[in-house]
């Protein structure tokens, strides 16, 4: 390779390896459940930087930058797997749309305390973290990265339906992720 | 009878979940918005649904501060990786 093509000097790129791989490869982890997927997708984002297949346009900061490209490359990876098979709600609603299961109509209480409460943050982070790749992909878009819906539809292939069908799904299990794991016991 | 007609005939429950969503962006055109608060008013199940909905939403924008705490690796393991990452990229510069 012609080194002077590269823009991103040897420096440079151990200078943003040293500051912002532990944060990328735990959000890795967070994504993929596994370490080793984890290390190489990381790998992969600084290699694509090294070798200026994306360049930062200085717009958003270096981290966020950095992040968008783990992400795209995640959900790249696994957005095939996704796009045959529509969210499926077959098994929370029947054909009339209408809740399969009868009567949680249950309030939970002390919502507003919770909230800044750590333990309840752990336990749902650990109910986000079981739900599939794209759908969490996603929703780290939303609340980690703070980005709008539309960038995300464009960005993943994603009709603006088919986002708030992931969302609505993804809301799904996370509450019953909740229900058990926190509000019943 | 007119909680049936609601959820035949104005929108169902997977579809008002679905607006729910939607009502969170800000995105509910006039018409869904009058389906959905016709729903919400007859439909219990719907109801606390949202309720939740509303509140898993509010937490999870407060998650972005807990994520500095999520160590999934050791600090060895991230020196580690620093250097293997480092050596790939020298590989490539050389």
């Amino acid at each position: 390779m012609n080194t002077n093509t590269l823009n991103v000097t040897a420096k440079q790129a151990e200078g943003w390896i040293n500051e912002y791989a532990p944060f990328l490869l735990n959000r890795a982890y967070f994504l993929l459940s596994n370490k080793e997927d984890a290390e190489d997708v990381v790998q992969d984002v600084f290699l694509s930087v090294c070798q200026n297949n994306t360049t930062h346009s200085g717009k958003s900061s270096v981290k966020t930058w950095l992040t968008a490209i783990l992400h795209h490359k995640i959900a790249d990876f696994y957005k095939k797997k996704y796009q045959s098979k529509s969210v499926n709600f077959s098994t929370i609603f029947d054909v009339h749309g209408v809740w399969k299961d009868e009567g949680d109509i249950s309030v939970w209480n002390n919502e507003e305390d919770l909230i800044d409460n750590e333990e309840f943050s752990t336990t749902l982070q650990g109910c986000i973290s079981k739900l599939p790749t794209l759908w969490k992909v996603i929703i780290c878009d939303v609340y980690f990265e703070r980005r709008k819906a539309a960038e995300i539809c464009t960005e993943k292939n994603l009709t603006d339906s088919n986002y708030w069908k992931i969302l609505q799904r993804s809301r799904l299990q996370l509450k019953d992720c909740l229900q058990v794991n926190w509000f019943n016991s | 009878m007119f909680k049936d007609f609601v959820h035949i005939f104005v929108l169902s429950c997977n579809k008002a979940t679905f607006l729910i969503e939607k009502e969170l962006d800000n995105r509910l055109s006039f018409t869904e918005r009058i389906q959905l608060k016709i729903h919400l008013s007859i439909c219990k199940r719907c109801h606390a649904h949202h309720d939740k909905v509303v509140f898993m939403d509010k937490a999870m924008r407060k998650l972005v501060n807990m994520e500095n705490k999520m160590n999934y690796f050791s600090e060895q393991e991230l020196e580690e990786q620093k250097k293997k990452i480092n050596e790939k990229i020298r590989g490539i510069k050389d």
